[in-house]
């Protein structure tokens, strides 16, 4: 049987889950190889909700790459399907609520996985309008009214 | 978390993954934000992460420019209404009329109508004002490129005066903030309306010989794309107008396909000598095309699929069609090497 890794949430919520998956965290790579992860790993700033996402997301990354390595031999159309697939499944798995996106956007930076990152990243920019972003973001307008308009006038362009 | 205590180099990072247009979009939500955008850091993260898209053009319209998107699936061009604000800095409030544009990357370079010369970059809104040596002229051609030898980009810009029975050139050096006359062209000269191509640093343009009075030189056509230069032959021994393509290591491969527009030719023939502006695509079989009245077809293998007025008013006497690629992420390249400093002065490239 392989070895487990153990996570504990902010909650204080055990997650135990195959060395191979919290291998694709690098920040867990990093310490596995270190050998500190002995008596479980504290992701204080992770909450439960977002570490299960986590660990689906990883999951379903290592069967992936493990199933494209058993059919590395035959290079039909198969494996082009196995990464449509793959597409299809991540772009389910972040249809979530702005939240929870932006919670899992801070694990993957923090865990350092680097696809999720991206993920994540791209999802939560796709199709945003400006008062969109500024609420998202938290942005404070400090532009006044006259150089808003200016700013506005120059970014026109894009504006369609 | 709290959000707004998001880590620049997070914040950086999600940024890099939009694509220009909507980018500029954000450069209107804050002032911090807008200052982040056109940093060093930023820029080149973004210029690696970001999605390119390749059906982005431009095009010159009413003494501006603007963006065109080309469908191919489904044949159709869309004009953004709203053109790339050139603001001109001897007013508060106007734009400056365009005469001609060329690109170097994602690097505009204008000649304008009142016969000034600039680097632009569209999506920062980033300027550099070149002064003349003594004044431009509305006859002059210019090209932006760089010196491919060095490992840093040396951007120049080649200035050929026209004005004279064989073109004088110049070359103006970013570093020194000079020009220096190259000499003058010993049995050639550069046509009106004549569309220079820019291809990793270097611009190639139509020329005819001096030799006689007919024009003697088959290669009539320069088409653009990103990793492909296209050129339009017509042999005189044959009876077809022909598209001969090039690697993009700039040698001639006749080979390549070869799009057959024999029923096309009496009509491009005609437009030729007005100055029409030439696109590609080699996968799709496919090409494009601008006359200065603003005319745009897409021919593929000799059916016409596309026939459309792309509107505007009638162009400034001495501006060309103007149909190039322009993959913006590649804009922001060069930032910190000249543009850089608002105010135009220069630095030293540290790429």
């Amino acid at each position: 049987m392989s070895k487990k890794i153990i996570f504990e949430s902010s909650e204080g919520e055990s997650f135990e889950v195959d060395e191979a998956v919290a291998l694709e965290c690098q920040t867990i790579k990093n310490m596995i190889e270190d050998d500190c992860t002995d008596g479980g790993i504290p992701l204080a700033n992770v909450n439960s909700a977002t570490l299960t996402k986590v660990i689906d997301y990883c999951k379903k990354h290592v069967e992936a790459a493990a199933a494209a390595e058993a059919n590395a031999g035959d290079k039909d159309i198969y494996g082009a399907n196995k990464d449509i697939e793959l597409k299809t499944w991540d772009e389910e798995f972040v249809k979530v609520d702005q939240p929870l996106l932006f919670d899992l956007m801070l694990a993957a930076n923090f865990l350092i996985i680097p696809g999720l990152l991206d993920l994540t990243c791209k999802t939560m920019m796709r199709g945003k309008t400006v008062l969109q972003i500024r609420e998202i973001f938290h942005i404070k307008k400090d532009y006044t009214d006259a150089e808003e308009a200016e700013v506005r006038k120059e970014n026109a362009w894009a504006f369609e | 978390m709290q959000l707004t205590s998001l880590p620049r180099d997070l914040l950086e990072n999600i940024l890099s993954k939009v694509p220009d247009t909507p980018l500029a979009r954000f450069r209107t939500t804050s002032k911090r934000w807008n200052i982040m955008l056109s940093s060093e850091s930023f820029v080149k993260k973004h210029s690696a992460n970001a999605p390119k898209d390749e059906s982005l053009c431009i095009t010159l319209m009413n003494s501006r420019v603007h963006l065109v998107r080309i469908n191919l699936h489904d044949p159709s061009v869309k004009v953004a209404t709203h053109p790339f604000y050139l603001k001109d800095p001897l007013s508060n409030s106007s734009q400056v009329d365009i005469r001609n544009v060329s690109r170097c990357d994602g690097l505009l370079l204008c000649s304008t109508e009142d016969d000034r010369l600039v680097v632009w970059d569209p999506y920062s809104g980033e300027t550099k004002w070149i002064k003349p040596r003594d004044r431009y002229k509305d006859t002059d051609y210019f090209a932006l490129g760089f010196d491919n030898k060095s490992s840093c980009k040396q951007y120049k810009i080649l200035r050929v005066d026209r004005n004279h029975i064989l073109p004088v050139c110049e070359v103006y050096d970013f570093t020194s903030d000079s020009w220096r006359v190259l000499g003058t062209a010993t049995d050639w000269y550069l046509p009106d309306y004549c569309h220079g191509i820019s291809m990793k640093g270097n611009t190639y343009w139509l020329a005819m010989r001096m030799r006689r009075f007919s024009v003697c030189i088959f290669l009539i056509l320069l088409l653009d794309l990103p990793l492909y230069q296209w050129l339009m032959g017509e042999d005189e021994s044959s009876s077809e107008l022909q598209v001969w393509v090039t690697t993009s290591t700039g040698s001639w491969n006749k080979s390549l396909a070869v799009i057959g527009l024999d029923g096309y030719r009496d009509m491009l023939k005609d437009m030729i000598p007005r100055g029409i502006s030439f696109l590609a695509d080699e996968q799709k079989k496919v090409v494009m095309c601008l006359n200065r009245e603003n005319n745009f077809n897409i021919l593929r293998e000799n059916k016409h699929i596309l026939k459309e007025h792309l509107g505007g008013g009638s162009k400034c006497i001495s501006s060309p069609a103007v149909l190039m690629n322009y993959p913006p992420s590649l804009a922001r390249i060069r930032q910190g090497t000249f543009l850089g400093d608002a105010k135009g002065k220069r630095k030293a490239c540290d790429l």
